[in-house]
């Protein structure tokens, strides 16, 4: 569990970090997602206690990072895969983790073999990929066995095969009660792991909700055997009909939709959220700045 | 849309199993800090240097034909002088090498508290140090007897056990230096030319600036003065370098690096 209230970060006049509220609950995992520069880092290194904030703060479990007993057993972060030491080799890095965390040191040989690090665990991080840099981060995390996790862009050097495991090992994670927050700017990664979403932009939330209501959010598409007909009707009923690729996009959910369909005796031929690009859509709608403001504020 | 993240009760058994986390062991983070000044190639070629030079004036020493007395504290001091003199640099590295490495940033989420995590540090210096230390006069203890064995060199056991004690505290003392320079500037190349460069410019330039008042501020002169125990009359100067030099960076490096951002 995770909760974050008024989170603040000023540097000088810019606000990073601009009064974020949100929750992640046991057996969720939330996507943080924004653009660059959109102070996703910068909440996460708070929520951990690298930057202090201007105002506003952060729990884990109720408990500040700070004051958590042995926060690795908690909590498993990777903020940046770059930040284990090159002249060690992967299974070094482990057991200084897991001495830390009280933990086996046997521990440190089967997270190698958890992801897919067997066979690399004896050459020095200098000569890791990003992807495997990335896994090793991500056995860092949680050799402690921790409840919560905490991802930074965690498909970045990832190939797809990565992404795929990062996938279920996080479905699975959140499956066994597990809490997982995870920041990205890979819109379709997000959309493929996450089931809650917390969109930034600039600093500010700008949406949030689970990602089946943020998706309905992107509206219907429909098509007929008869679009310009249909589309009369959607207005008559005092909707705002648009055309789109081959039918019409409209702001409305699908069951009202099809309940004008059906009164108009208007035939089919396809009825869906507009989903597929409906989040890349609020994506950047969202974030667009000359947008106004959607979605719950705290 | 105003939706919210859904917000399920925690459940008690979260809480439950946070509360039974037992607290991070300071002996476990010392191990760690420890380890992690020795576990890398740089650290391991630094103290392995150390020793050869130790080893190479040692023998030297062994060998020499000595025509004059040989007295043991001098025989120490030189054998020693690897250790006295490069040793603050594992003391400047456990302070800075973390935040150049982008390593801290693993480290400080592992354990947040910070001044405990750079405390653990100057200890692990001051451990290695000790132990270095102790082999330069296990050393000295080989090469003092064959040393005074050549021809008929008059020798002198007087004092060992003094020279033994300063020579522990000098080194110790150099470290500690070179771990406060570390914290307070954090950047190794910064700390380094500092930690030898400034001492060095007070005891020319504050002497031509105050005269003998320079004196209060010399570290270099109460290290001096602390390792041929020639102290008498001057203990409120040497204190008060120490507190200078060691003690108020220390102290500042650890209050600015358990505030400053860890990115």
């Amino acid at each position: 569990m995770i909760t974050v209230e008024h989170l603040t970060k000023h540097y000088g006049d810019h606000a990073a970090v601009d009064d974020i509220s949100f929750e992640c609950a046991p057996g969720t995992i939330t996507g943080f997602l924004g653009p660059n520069g959109a102070g996703k880092s910068t909440a996460l290194r708070m929520i951990a206690g690298l930057t202090p904030p201007t105002s506003g703060g952060s729990t884990v479990d109720g408990v500040q990072y700070s004051q958590l007993p042995n926060p690795g057993r908690t909590i498993g972060l990777m903020l940046d895969a770059a930040a284990q030491h090159p002249g060690r080799t992967g299974r070094e890095t482990l057991q200084l983790t897991a001495a830390l965390l009280d933990v086996d040191r046997k521990t440190a040989d089967a997270m190698l073999e958890r992801v897919g690090l067997t066979g690399a665990e004896k050459r020095r991080v200098k000569q890791y990929s990003l992807g495997m840099r990335q896994r090793l981060g991500i056995a860092n995390a949680l050799i402690g066995d921790p409840h919560v996790l905490v991802l930074d862009e965690p498909a970045n050097g990832l190939d797809p095969i990565g992404i795929r495991w990062m996938r279920e090992l996080l479905r699975d994670f959140a499956d066994r009660g597990g809490t997982v927050l995870l920041s990205s700017h890979l819109l379709r990664e997000v959309q493929a792991t996450v089931d809650h979403l917390v969109m930034i932009g600039d600093g500010k939330i700008v949406a949030r909700g689970t990602l089946d209501e943020l998706l309905s959010t992107g509206g219907t598409f429909v098509c007929t055997l008869d679009n310009t007909a249909f589309a009369a009707d959607l207005a008559a009923a005092g909707l705002a009909p648009r055309p789109a690729d081959g039918g019409i996009t409209v702001d409305a959910d699908a069951e009202r939709v099809g309940r004008i369909a059906a009164s108009s005796g208007a035939v089919l031929t396809e009825l869906r959220a507009v989903g597929d690009d409906g989040l890349e859509e609020l994506f950047f709608r969202l974030t667009d700045p000359t947008t106004e403001l959607i979605g719950a504020t705290s | 849309m105003n939706t919210s993240i859904a917000t399920q009760p925690t459940p008690s058994s979260v809480q439950t199993r946070a509360e039974t986390v037992p607290q991070q062991r300071l002996s476990r983070l010392f191990t760690v800090e420890l380890r992690k000044t020795i576990d890398t190639r740089s650290g391991r070629t630094m103290l392995a240097s150390v020793l050869l030079l130790s080893l190479a004036i040692a023998v030297w020493a062994a060998v020499k034909s000595f025509s004059t007395e040989v007295e043991f504290g001098e025989l120490l001091e030189g054998i020693a002088l690897p250790m006295t003199m490069l040793l603050p640099v594992v003391g400047v590295l456990a302070m800075t090498s973390e935040w150049s490495q982008r390593t801290a940033l693993t480290t400080f989420t592992l354990s947040p508290r910070r001044t405990r995590v750079l405390l653990c540090k100057i200890g692990a210096a001051l451990v290695i140090g000790v132990v270095m230390t102790a082999i330069a006069v296990a050393l000295a203890l080989i090469a003092y007897p064959i040393a005074t064995s050549h021809n008929d060199v008059l020798h002198s056991n007087a004092g060992m056990g003094a020279s033994i004690v300063s020579i522990f505290l000098a080194a110790s003392l150099n470290i500690l230096m070179g771990a406060a320079f570390g914290a307070l500037l954090s950047i190794s190349a910064a700390a380094l030319v500092t930690y030898f460069a400034a001492p060095l410019l007070w005891s020319t330039l504050g002497t031509q600036l105050f005269g003998s008042s320079a004196r209060w501020l010399d570290i270099t002169d109460s290290i001096h003065r602390i390792s041929t125990r020639e102290l008498s009359g001057t203990w409120p100067q040497t204190i008060t370098s120490i507190v200078v030099w060691i003690v108020v960076p220390t102290a500042v490096g650890l209050w600015v690096s358990s505030r400053r951002e860890v990115k």
